[in-house]
């Protein structure tokens, strides 16, 4: 975890060193970007199959304690994962919504709890700060105002999926 | 081999074998030559495919069983040394396809065809008509327009999954077209009620616009019955869609009796009685394994090599036979042999060398034949390069297990063993009994469930670690609280034990403790979702018709452990009340908090009640026992809602705490008013039912 003090510091470097270009780029990524554990967070848009509220669960003694439970979208079963409690994040309110991700080399469809949903967004190539990313965690990227996106491959192995592979 | 195309050739060679074996029995039909045909373009085509997928060994065996078979259309029949040559070769074939790595004889059966083979003499029992008359041979014709095959569509049953979950989902939306139905009654009926006490021009006002509500709702029943019926309708079709039957796998499992006893040196046939049972085509894959290890056992352990057999006074070829009946929802198979039969001093002296048994602990047959099943049991090692290929009977059960059914040995046979393996005919939906322990609901297969009983704590003793019930006047059995099986804590006794009885068919039943029945409903199991791990006791999850998602028991699993005094110790009773979630209900109203007080109280929840925020503050700063959730109305008197849960969110000891407003004013001032203070979620009194409550509920604790 990258203390608060430290992110706004580099990002004050950087923005200094930065040359200013003129000529937006291009759109590198949509997300959707939602709140869980106090943090804004951005899910890619190719992986998701709907943003819905947080149907009734069936709660799970066995499994992690961020594994919420069993819930049910469209007749399909789905295990639902707390997004704070898997990235580590402390609780700040009630999950109210579920997100079904599911990550483009498998190995299936998750559920993913977080506390509310803020919006879609389109993110340029020179809003990202590529510094700040750690490969072993689930955030794949993150944005200069502090939108930290998601990679749903990194967020199925960090569920123990046998076959999930960071990306290059 | 070609690996992209080798899956598709395996299923392709796979549907040629079962056609040949056909055509072998068509071969001693009074005209062969159909049959004769057929097999000819299986193996011309067989051979083609072969060359496609790299697999030059089974390339050069279907090359010379194609020779064979065109000798046979030149000489329009043939003999029963050539169906012998062929079915060896089938054999071979098998053996490649499913172990194509493996070496199971080519060399030596091609080297075979090197001399031209002998012309046999006359079979006593001819397998072909007698040559036709001196006319002319008939040009290869094709067949009979009668055995032309039914034009089949060959489909990836992964197809059909999301047919299934669209199945489940119809159900629930059914199910809440219904709900909605009886709540659109309730509500015609309180209008006429209200029509009744107006007058004047609002009677006749409420009056027409009942009469038009009333159509609609009319209307709407029907279309939910319609609904309801296309729903079953849709349902039993998806099932007939996964349905196979079990006579299209004898011919697979026949092969595996022949390659075994080829590769044994014993002679061995299969005998299949499954009438024209169908199962879903899901659980016939899964069984195919666990059935195919049960064949290979009966070869290997059963039957008795040829001399041995004529020294005792049997038919040199050994008969393993293979029943399938119907048991109520399940299909029970047999798989029987008349070999040796199951020799108790070896099973005995096996179980003692791997500490199975003490030296002098008795067992009798049944408990022999159950040491069967241990992980890594064998009484001989001979037999491992045959039975050791598949998979232990321990997995055998185990599958089958997870299939909803349960694998064992019938004991007490005349003569060789017998193995029987129950299973569900469909999974497509299965009728079941819904019961709930806490907050969770389960599901426990209706074939399982012998009945159920009210029993007295007193009644409950322990035995070996294990309670169990003697209720009065019938025999003791075992117990087992669902609460342990969910590993969650058991909550305190109430005055009766709600008992559901579990039974195999087998003498000893065993009763399940749990909190509620919550009613018998059809389901689907499917399978625990990825990420989360097996669970103990758990053989799936459905969805039931409110939409919720239920567990699966794997009832064969829980009796079998119950038992073989395998539980986990069944949870100490907690002292007391069990651990609940608390909620406070705050309401000056005696109707909306007694009837907010019922629904939550009823959902499993300890709940206490406050008439006005003032008072429910007292409570909740009183330094008791904590609550998880506050529901509050927002208008009252001395402290309305808005200010108590202001209240709430500026208190370090409560500012957790999650607050649900249940209102009649519903613009859109005070909704934002109610997140303003704070509140988590907003429920209009207007649109407010029971489920609605609970779903709040259940999001926020």
């Amino acid at each position: 975890m990258i203390a608060r003090d430290e992110v706004l510091a580099r990002r004050a470097r950087q923005l200094a060193r930065s040359s200013g270009s003129s000529v937006r780029s291009e759109v590198a990524l949509r997300v959707v970007v939602v709140e869980a554990g106090g943090q804004r967070l951005g899910l890619p848009v190719d992986a998701l199959r709907q943003v819905v509220p947080l149907p009734p669960l069936t709660p799970l003694t066995a499994g992690s304690t961020w594994l919420r439970g069993l819930a049910q979208v469209r007749g399909e079963l789905l295990g639902v994962v707390d997004l704070a409690g898997l990235l580590g994040l402390p609780p700040r309110g009630p999950c109210r919504s579920l997100a079904v991700v599911v990550p483009p080399r498998g190995p299936g469809p998750f559920g993913l709890a977080f506390e509310a949903v803020l919006g879609f967004r389109e993110i340029r190539g020179d809003e990202l700060a590529p510094e700040l990313i750690r490969p072993e965690r689930p955030i794949a990227a993150l944005t200069r105002d502090l939108v930290a996106v998601l990679d749903p491959q990194r967020l199925a192995a960090a569920q123990g999926a046998p076959s999930a592979v960071d990306a290059p | 081999m070609n690996a992209e195309v080798w899956p598709l050739f395996l299923d392709e060679a796979s549907l040629g074998l079962q056609t040949l074996e056909r055509d072998l029995s068509r071969m001693v039909d009074p005209d062969p030559m159909p049959g004769i045909h057929s097999a000819f373009r299986v193996m011309h085509n067989l051979k083609g495919a072969a060359r496609m997928a790299g697999s030059l060994p089974i390339e050069q065996v279907a090359h010379r069983l194609e020779d064979l078979l065109a000798a046979g259309r030149r000489e329009g029949r043939v003999p029963l040394s050539t169906v012998d040559r062929v079915r060896e070769g089938m054999g071979l074939l098998a053996a490649l396809l499913a172990w194509p790595d493996s070496d199971p004889g080519v060399d030596a059966f091609l080297r075979s065809f090197e001399p031209p083979p002998p012309t046999p003499p006359a079979p006593a029992r001819p397998v072909s008509a007698p040559p036709p008359a001196p006319d002319p041979p008939a040009p290869p014709a094709p067949p009979a327009e009668r055995d032309a095959p039914r034009p089949l569509l060959r489909l990836d049953p992964a197809r059909l999954e999301p047919l299934v979950d669209a199945t489940a989902e119809l159900r629930v939306v059914t199910a809440r077209f219904t709900a909605h139905q009886g709540a659109l009654d309730d509500a015609l009926a309180e209008l006429e009620r209200i029509r009744r006490t107006a007058g004047g021009p609002v009677r006749a006002e409420l009056g027409r616009a009942l009469h038009t509500l009333s159509a609609v709702a009319r209307a709407h029943r029907g279309d939910t019955t319609r609904l309801g019926q296309a729903v079953v309708g849709w349902s039993a079709a998806i099932r007939r869609v996964r349905m196979l039957p079990l006579e299209g796998a004898v011919p697979r499992w026949r092969l595996v009796v022949a390659e075994a006893a080829h590769t044994l040196g014993k002679e061995a046939r299969l005998a299949a009685d499954v009438g024209d049972l169908e199962l879903d085509r899901q659980i016939l894959e899964a069984l195919h394994d666990p059935v195919m290890h049960l064949l290979r056992n009966a070869v290997a352990h059963g039957i008795e090599h040829p001399d041995e057999r004529e020294a005792a006074g049997k038919a040199r070829t050994g008969t393993v036979t293979l029943r399938a009946v119907p048991v109520g929802a399940m299909v029970a198979l047999e798989v029987a042999d008349d070999g040796r039969g199951l020799d108790p001093v070896r099973i005995r002296g096996r179980a003692v060398e791997l500490g199975l048994l003490a030296p002098a602990e008795r067992a009798g047959p049944a408990e022999l034949a159950e040491l069967l099943f241990a992980p890594g049991f064998s009484t001989t090692r001979e037999a491992d390069e045959v039975s050791g290929r598949g998979v232990g009977l321990d997995v055998v059960r185990r599958r089958v297990s997870e299939l909803g059914g349960l694998a064992r040995v019938v004991v007490g046979v005349p003569t060789g063993a017998v193995f029987r393996l129950e299973v569900p005919s469909s999974l497509v939906s299965t009728r079941g009994l819904r019961v709930r322990s806490g907050a969770v609901a389960c599901v426990l297969p209706a074939s399982y469930v012998a009945r159920t009983l009210r029993a007295d704590p007193a009644d409950v003793g322990s035995v070996d670690g294990g309670s169990v019930l003697s209720p009065g006047g019938r025999a003791p059995m075992r117990l087992r609280w669902l609460a342990s099986v969910l590993g969650v804590p058991r909550a305190a006794d109430p005055h009766r034990l709600l008992v559901v009885v579990l039974a195999d068919g087998d003498s000893a039943p065993v009763g399940l403790v749990v909190d509620e029945l919550l009613g018998e409903e059809e389901f689907v199991t499917g399978r625990l979702p990825w990420n989360v791990p097996p669970l103990r006791g758990v053989a799936g999850a459905a969805v039931s018709p409110d939409g919720r998602v239920a567990l699966v028991l794997d009832a064969p699993a829980l009796v079998a452990e119950a038992r073989a005094g395998e539980a986990r110790p069944d949870p100490p009773q907690v002292a007391g009340p069990a651990a609940r979630r608390r909620i406070l209900v705050v309401d000056d109203s005696l109707t909306s908090r007694t009837l907010e007080k019922s629904i939550l109280t009823a959902a499993g929840y300890e709940v206490a009640v406050e008439v006005d925020g003032e008072a429910a503050w007292d409570v909740l700063t009183a330094g008791g026992a904590p609550f998880d959730l506050v529901v509050s109305d927002v208008q009252m008197p001395r402290l309305d809602g808005l200010g108590l849960t202001r209240r709430i969110r500026a208190h370090a000891a409560t500012e957790r705490v999650p607050v649900i407003l249940v209102t009649s004013l519903e613009s859109e001032a005070d909704l934002a008013q109610g997140a303003d203070a704070g509140a988590d979620e907003y429920i209009v009194k207007g649109r407010f039912d029971q489920q609605t409550l609970l779903d709040a509920v259940a999001r926020l604790i």
